[in-house]
């Protein structure tokens, strides 16, 4: 067996429900753990549930988890011989990763030649035509003339996108569906181009027409072994942000997935990659898989594959980033059943997903058969206004989609979270809508499908009302009985300024006042 | 006692009778149920109508009842049949006047859109206000003149704060 160490002591540069799942996988591996927080954390779960925490600074996070020096120092100060980052703030950064290195710390995820290369998408791009990886076709150089721009068009073949060069998020595109109508937009396109952006470049990609995320789980070691934990469907998406991931995916048939699965291990092979990592790709409705781009961490959505496969994949991590070989074939990973994941976000989804920050007054958490919550949350905890509004993750196994589905809703029934406003509901208004049901989704069903049109309600609206008028009565008792102890309380004094007080302390008006002291 | 409720602006009327204690029999347009309600973590309550086991979280805010039951919201109005005679007699025009808008949570406001003297329309940006990472849009809930702003950019606000009055 290869030389390998083994970490006595991981210091999770993170916090919320990531932190406690990375922090539960050192736990079983007789690692200890040291947390850091920040001004608004002391009462998170995350610093209860490690060995040692520490301090790093005030709530904002450029001022806390975002600090490079704070988290190395606390991690040579507190002997650390690894360092994991979880997902978002510093998972990425590869001056984190040269700050670790460079004080003898393992960064837990991949070395910063391949963060580099797949980093940068444009790179990356050419690093997977060259390793045969299929991408986007298209070109990336601007089109240098409407004759130029047709000749592209006719190769890459329609429907095909006219992009700007400095667009970007969604902006400045436009789907072209044949020649005519190209030259017809040509100069229009330039032209908004050109107000919008003060630049008229444009260049030519072919438009994947609902198109479908579908991403593989891959595990690479640093002696070139490497396997692939099968796909994850996150089409579901609101705004670019995923919110239900399903594992498999209903888009592909087996030999398109071992053919992606293929794939993602030759993308990830090309840049040397040695962690565990995930290959993102959209796919057409003919199957066609075309690279997105390469997320060098451990993702939010890892529970779905860990669900169909078994395999704990933050232990797997830390035993790459210890050097030592991936214990498993590929033909030792299998795929059984079904999984779907909930993110579960502070958010009011019939406010219009405003977030929800605040303290949870009370928490009931779903159990029972094939039931996975990863949480940061607890009754009596506080979200801070300061991070991510995901609060947690609602995760189901059974052995085909239509039960996984049947789980989920049961699941997300018994779920309760109080004092502030989560997606739950908004979950379960997915959850039975037909199309989801069928398997009939795409990157753009949320906007499309769910937020435009009405959905049937399932809610008895008799109990809704008795639950109403119920709560009423009791407030106008409720009140009555305050008056009556105010009027025995409070004879002396100005009777109009007490009604007042009194009135802004039961939030009653002196209408109500009036009505039940006559 | 009798109630008229209204629901997605149809009115139903209903009377509530406490037959026991967390017990009640209630009337919704003549039809009758007899309910059994008990509380847990704050605003869930458990109901039981004629025999059937309900869930719903209710939230009292400003004179409606935010219902939630199997993910589908309910906003809901009681008033008791008098009150509502009253109203209707003095011409019941709630939406007009001075509305003063409030923060809906805790966050840093990033832009102010308006200044005092604006005329805006319903749906305007009124400003900016960050939390969680998310940029959200105040709007304004009806057509009027700015007539106070409480707030300056870079300032935390709490929830509930006051930010902008409208007349």
């Amino acid at each position: 067996m290869a030389e390998y160490k083994e970490f006595k002591k991981v210091l999770i540069a993170n916090r919320g429900e990531i932190a406690i799942r990375v922090i539960r996988a050192c736990r079983k591996m007789g690692i200890e753990t040291v947390a850091v927080y920040s001004e608004a954390d002391r009462n998170s779960l995350h610093v209860r549930y490690a060995d040692e925490a520490y301090y790093i600074g005030k709530a904002p996070a450029s001022e806390s988890y975002l600090r490079i020096d704070k988290i190395v120092e606390v991690a040579i100060k507190s002997g650390c011989d690894a360092v994991h980052p979880g997902y978002g703030f510093l998972a990425e950064n590869s001056e984190f990763v040269k700050a670790c290195e460079a004080n003898n710390i393992t960064f837990i995820g991949p070395n910063t030649e391949s963060m580099y290369i797949l980093g940068d998408k444009t790179r990356a791009r050419q690093k997977m035509m060259d390793a045969d990886v299929p991408v986007v076709p298209g070109m990336r150089d601007p089109v240098e003339s409407l004759e130029h721009a047709l000749k592209i068009a006719k190769e890459i073949g329609y429907p095909i996108m006219f992009k700007a060069s400095a667009g970007g998020g969604g902006k400045g595109m436009r789907l072209i569906n044949d020649e005519e109508e190209f030259k017809a937009v040509y100069d229009l396109a330039k032209g908004e181009a050109l107000s919008a952006f003060g630049d008229d470049r444009m260049y030519i990609e072919k438009a994947i027409v609902h198109p479908r995320h579908v991403e593989v789980q891959i595990a690479r070691d640093k002696h070139g072994n490497a396997i692939h934990l099968y796909e994850r469907e996150c089409s579901i998406q609101r705004r670019h942000q995923k919110v239900i991931e399903e594992s498999p995916s209903m888009a592909i048939n087996d030999e398109v997935r071992e053919k992606m699965g293929q794939a993602a291990i030759r993308a990830v092979a090309a840049a040397n990659y040695d962690s565990v990592g995930t290959v993102e790709f959209l796919v057409d409705k003919d199957m066609n898989f075309y690279f997105l781009e390469v997320n060098t961490r451990l993702q939010v959505e890892h529970p779905v594959t860990e669900m169909v496969t078994g395999i704990d994949i933050v232990k797997l991590q830390i035993e790459i980033a210890e050097g030592k070989p991936i214990p498993y074939k590929q033909e030792d990973i299998k795929q059984v059943g079904h999984a779907i994941e909930c993110r579960i976000y502070a958010e009011d989804p019939d406010k219009n997903f405003m977030p929800s920050p605040g303290f949870i007054t009370g928490s009931r958490l779903p159990g029972g058969p094939g039931v996975r919550v990863d949480s940061g949350v607890y009754s009596s905890g506080e979200v801070p206004m300061f991070y991510d509004p995901m609060v947690a993750k609602l995760i189901v196994w059974d052995v085909d989609r239509p039960n996984a589905i049947a789980r989920m809703k049961r699941a997300l029934r018994e779920y309760v979270i109080k004092g502030i406003k989560t997606t739950i509901p908004f979950h379960q208004k997915v959850l039975r809508n037909e199309n989801f049901i069928k398997g009939n989704i795409s990157t753009e069903f949320i906007d499309k499908e769910v937020l435009v049109k009405p959905q049937p309600r399932k809610g008895c609206l008799e109990v809704a009302i008795a639950a109403a008028a119920i709560k009423e009565y009791l407030r106008e008792k409720e009140l009555r009985s305050k008056l009556v102890e105010f009027k025995e309380t409070c004879g002396a004094g100005s009777p109009w300024k007490e009604a007042g007080r009194r009135a802004a302390m039961f939030g009653a008006s002196f209408g109500d006042i009036y009505r039940y002291s006559t | 006692m009798a109630y008229v409720v209204t629901v997605d602006k149809v009115e139903y009327r209903v009377t509530i009778n406490e037959i026991d204690a967390d017990k009640y029999e209630v009337t919704i347009d003549d039809k009758s149920y007899i309910v059994d309600t008990r509380l847990s973590e704050e605003s869930v309550y458990s109901l039981i109508v004629n025999g059937k086991s309900y869930e719903v979280d209710l939230e009292y805010k400003e004179g409606v009842y935010n219902v939630l039951t199997e993910g589908d919201l309910f906003k809901i109005t009681v008033m008791d049949e008098l009150k509502k005679k009253m109203l209707e007699r003095r011409g019941g025009g709630a939406a007009e006047g001075k509305q003063v808008i409030k923060s809906e949570m805790p966050g840093a406001i990033v832009d102010v859109k308006v200044k005092v003297g604006d005329q805006v329309k319903e749906g305007d940006v009124l400003l900016i206000l960050e939390a969680m990472k998310m940029q959200n849009e105040i709007r304004a809930p009806k057509d009027g003149e700015v007539k106070e702003i409480f707030v300056k950019p870079g300032e935390n606000v709490e929830a509930d704060a006051q930010l902008v009055v409208i007349e």
